[in-house]
């Protein structure tokens, strides 16, 4: 079942639109959020999470509407891009002061603030203040105060922003861990490898409308009007390039390297099928056989350009 | 017949071109300071309001000059009461007016430089304090210390641009003054003594600039909120001054002077412009009695103290915003 | 051309905290990757370069002049792109690529010329007139670069010159950094984003505790293993699996359409489509096991803390 179902969803900010028109269901599991600036994640994070209402049509969130919806919000653990912080708070305090304000008492909210804080592996900072902290401590305090009430959905815009890679790396693994717990996740990131290495249900918005939802591959392979590329490295590229070129479900053949072919096919099932009997009949020695285009990135690519057109 | 070429614009160019001595990056920095000032139009307003004196002063000129001619007469009466008011100078009953051009051309050049230091504080307040501070909020530290820009260079550059919009209210009035009234009237006497004065006036005119900017650059280089900069400017330009009042009150008066008169940025200023102006020293050539002069040039003062302050002052700061600059410039790629 | 720099135990301590523990280096002209977690040191490293803070011993040298005594002709030579926005409030982009360009000690003329001509090669239109502090991220690197080129460098430092960009913006970003390598300019490119340092760097350096741990060609270090391999493939799997065994390729792991395979010796892939026709299996993909600039970042780290 949907974690987050959006319905005909418009949202606008006087002349500005923010969201035209959405429909869509998210979750479960982790989704990642993608977008060039200003393509409308943050306003679907912001309607998600109650803080702004829809100008038209409706968001449902656990099955019912985030505006004005305490009960449902407590549910939820929303980390911000910015940093809205009291700068003068130690971690430590910060994270208590939003666990309490999630409706956590006394040793209750002790806890879970020292738990959080663990989480993300702030223990040893916990006590400085805030404003001594780098942007990848900031970061990480900000999704430890996310964690706090443990939420059963998180909304997680840029997280990885600022962060090293030691922090990404620890980042990633507990995001991985909290979805196998159960926890819901929606994320949105720049960068491309970051989402991949989390997830393969993806939700890319641009101009506020949905350009491509689902698996990865599955979003690639409803793409018709583009030709598969697929690479072949190769101890004979040209032999290769030449036996390839006969054949009529090959589109385009080139040897960008001098150990490598890549080339186009609208059918590319049949044509890996009748490479593996190409390569034994002719002796070839592959060394690597590979979709060239069937990643987040090459995907995320041809999705762009499209809406650009 | 030409020869075929694609143009590849978005092709990486390498550049054929020298590049000019370092030590010389100081007046870009002038330069751009003094566009980026100018282009609020607040300030282009207030640096003509600045004219407001100097057309007062050669209102002054040209009135003397026309009493020479009808001294004694009734018709001179409204303009002795005009000089009273305005100058504190009692000239009625005195036939040889041209004889004391020189020292009320001096003393109306002094007057001018109190209503002047109104405008300093005004125009440092607005194009002086952020000098440093907006860069240090930009973070804009490592465009100029990536680049071979020294701290001397970049305290140079900074420093003359508070200088420029200074002289702009100070020097630069007093001169145009100068030379319309000299236009109008003939000057002040011999060619001699309008020498000697444009000399004093240019004197008085860089000590403000000096002063004024280098206390500015030292406090600019503080903090990076350029607020606080002028909270503490106006304080340090306006407080000692109500300070001495509420102080002075309450003393014998002849404990009035001394160090407590040295307090205020401005009275010492004016204290060292008025040195410059050597006023006495010209009163005292003339046949003139003292007393008639007494209200406006108030009781001698000893320069030194005033002079002192003044100095140490301007040393302490160039000191201070010159060890900040430095300290910026080190840290300038890891901040 | 020589070495775009060679350090030689060079040392930065503030007070008790050691910043740079004695960096023995010397990298050769080209795209390099300074990589590190926070506080390894990458940033006194550049300041220390750039001339900009002293060192507490030891000696280095960029573009063969010496840090400690030529700072200022090493300025002359080199471009810095900070991490931060660092653009001068009023300023116009190319106003303010005009005033790098006579801070680095350009004419008039000269500086005015050369802006235009860098704003065109980062792709600044219009735009270049209106004042800096309204455009986008992406924007606002890009102009930040162009700063850094107007008087055409020999190598360019950049701190963390893709944050915050999205993924259109930082593919531009890092194509002009490939070109500017083509151009003849070395580049210094200090990130958190390894794949980003993986597209446009040809060597990478990973520093941590003031410390160099790595340093190498990243075609090395990203070199495919010449026996173990990933298959992706459609079909039955056991068959495929004891077919595979038959012909002497050990499956280590095996996933939903994925092997895990060592192969008896290197160029022996035509065992793996020979089982595949067997079989009649799919194959889909024949991938040899490389590791990753991630995984070699943190093998450096792990060894660091280990030690």
């Amino acid at each position: 079942m949907a974690v987050i179902e959006l319905i005909q969803l418009s949202k606008w900010y006087g002349e500005v639109i923010g969201l035209n028109n959405v429909t869509a269901e998210i979750g479960p599991g982790i989704t990642g959020l993608l977008g060039p600036n200003g393509a409308g994640k943050s306003t679907l994070m912001g309607l998600a999470t109650g803080q702004l209402g829809p100008s038209k049509g409706a968001i449902r969130v656990f099955g019912g509407s985030p505006w004005d919806n305490p009960r449902l919000l407590s549910r939820i653990g929303y980390c911000p891009e910015g940093d809205p912080f009291w700068s003068n708070l130690t971690g430590h305090q910060f994270v208590l002061f939003l666990a309490k304000v999630s409706g956590l008492h006394g040793g209750a909210a002790r806890r879970a603030a020292t738990q959080a804080i663990e989480r993300t592996g702030m223990s040893p900072h916990a006590g400085r203040a805030i404003r001594g902290y780098s942007k990848g401590m900031r970061q990480r305090i900000k999704i430890a105060q996310t964690l706090v009430h443990s939420p059963e959905l998180l909304i997680l815009d840029e997280p990885f922003t600022g962060t090293d890679p030691i922090a990404r790396h620890e980042l990633t693994h507990l995001f991985r861990e909290l979805a196998a717990q159960g926890t819901n996740i929606l994320v949105s990131s720049h960068v491309l490898h970051e989402v991949e290495a989390l997830t393969r249900q993806i939700l890319m918005i641009d101009h506020g409308r949905i350009v491509a939802q689902g698996d990865v591959q599955d979003v690639r392979r409803t793409m018709l009007d583009r030709p598969h590329v697929i690479r072949v490295r190769v101890d004979q590229p040209r032999k290769l390039a030449s036996r390839l070129a006969g054949w009529e479900m090959v589109t385009g053949v080139s040897v960008p390297e001098p150990d490598t072919v890549l080339f186009e096919t609208r059918s590319p099932e049949a044509a890996y099928e009748r490479l593996t009997t190409l390569i034994l009949e002719d002796g070839l020695t592959v060394r690597e056989v590979a979709a060239a285009d069937e990643s987040l990135e090459a995907v995320f690519g041809y999705l762009t350009q499209r809406s650009a057109k | 017949m030409t020869t075929a070429s694609t143009d590849r614009v978005h092709q990486y160019q390498r550049w054929q071109g020298t590049l000019g001595k370092t030590h010389w990056t100081w007046p870009a920095i002038v330069v751009s300071g003094i566009n980026l000032s100018l282009r609020h139009s607040k300030t282009r307003i207030l640096l003509l309001t600045s004219g407001m004196p100097a057309l007062t002063a050669v209102g002054v000129f040209y009135i003397t000059s026309l009493l020479e001619s009808v001294v004694g007469t009734e018709e001179a009466r409204g303009m002795y009461d005009f000089l009273n008011a305005l100058l504190h100078i009692d000239i009625r009953g005195i036939s040889q007016l041209a004889e004391f051009r020189d020292v009320l051309w001096r003393s109306t050049f002094l007057m001018m430089a109190r209503l002047q230091m109104i405008w300093v504080l005004i125009v440092v307040a607005r194009v002086g304090t952020g000098v440093i501070a907006n860069d240090l909020k930009a973070r804009a530290l490592p465009i100029y210390f990536a680049k071979p820009v020294t701290p001397a260079t970049y305290l140079l550059g900074k420093w003359a641009v508070v200088a420029f919009f200074v002289a702009l209210v100070t020097l630069v009035p007093s001169h145009a003054a100068f030379a319309l009234g000299i236009a109008l009237t003939g000057g002040p006497g011999t060619w001699a003594q309008v020498f000697t004065l444009a000399v004093d006036l240019t004197a008085s005119g860089a000590l403000v600039c000096v002063v004024s900017a280098a206390v500015i650059l030292a406090l600019s280089s503080i903090t990076s909120d350029q607020r606080y900069v002028t909270v503490a400017w106006v304080a340090i330009c306006l407080l000692p001054a109500f300070a001495q009042a509420i102080i002075s009150e309450s003393l014998p008066a002849d404990s009035r002077m001394g160090w407590l008169g040295c307090i205020s940025l401005r009275d010492d200023i004016v204290i060292v412009i008025e040195y410059l102006l050597r006023i006495r020293q010209g009163l005292a050539a003339t046949s003139m009695p003292a007393e008639r002069f007494a209200q406006a040039l108030g009781s001698p003062v000893d320069p030194s103290k005033a002079a002192l302050v003044l100095g140490a002052l301007t040393v302490a700061a160039i000191v201070f915003s010159w060890r900040r600059v430095v300290r910026f410039s080190r840290t300038a790629a890891t901040v | 051309m020589g070495a775009i720099l060679e350090c030689d135990r060079l040392t930065k301590r503030y007070g008790r905290i050691v910043a740079l523990k004695g960096i023995t280096l010397t990298l050769q002209p080209g795209i390099v990757g300074l990589l590190g977690p926070n506080g390894a040191g990458k940033s006194t490293l550049i300041s220390v370069l750039l001339g900009q803070t002293p060192v507490t011993s030891g000696t280095a040298t960029v573009l063969g002049l010496d840090i400690r005594r030529r700072q200022r002709a090493i300025r002359r030579r080199v471009g810095f792109v900070p991490e931060n926005d660092c653009l001068i409030p009023g300023m116009s982009g190319t106003g303010y690529v005009y005033f790098a360009g006579r801070l680095a000690g350009m004419s008039h003329a000269d500086a005015m010329q050369r802006a235009h001509e860098v704003l065109d090669y980062v792709g600044m239109e219009e735009a270049r007139y209106r004042p800096a502090e309204q455009y986008s991220a992406g924007m606002k690197q890009r102009l930040k670069l162009a700063q850094a080129l107007v008087h055409d460098p020999d190598l360019l430092f950049l701190d963390e010159p893709t944050n915050g960009m999205d993924p259109q913006g930082r593919q531009v970003m890092l194509s002009l950094i490939s070109d500017l390598g083509r151009a003849g300019i070395s580049v210094v490119l200090s990130s958190h984003l390894l794949p980003d340092v993986e597209r446009a760097c040809e060597r990478v350096v990973i520093m941590g505790g003031g410390e160099v741990l790595t340093e190498g060609h990243l075609e090395e270090m990203n070199k495919p293993h010449p026996t173990l391999y990933r298959v992706d493939f459609q079909g039955d799997t056991t068959s495929f699996q004891r077919r595979l065994t038959e012909r002497t390729v050990r499956v280590l792991e095996q996933s939903d359409g994925c092997f895990q395979i060592a192969l008896p010796e290197e160029g022996s892939q035509r065992l793996v489509f020979q089982a595949a026709q067997d079989t009649g299996t799919k194959l889909f993909g024949l991938h040899p096991k490389r590791s990753s600039l991630e995984e070699t970042f943190m093998a450096a780290i792990q060894r660091q803390q280990n030690a």
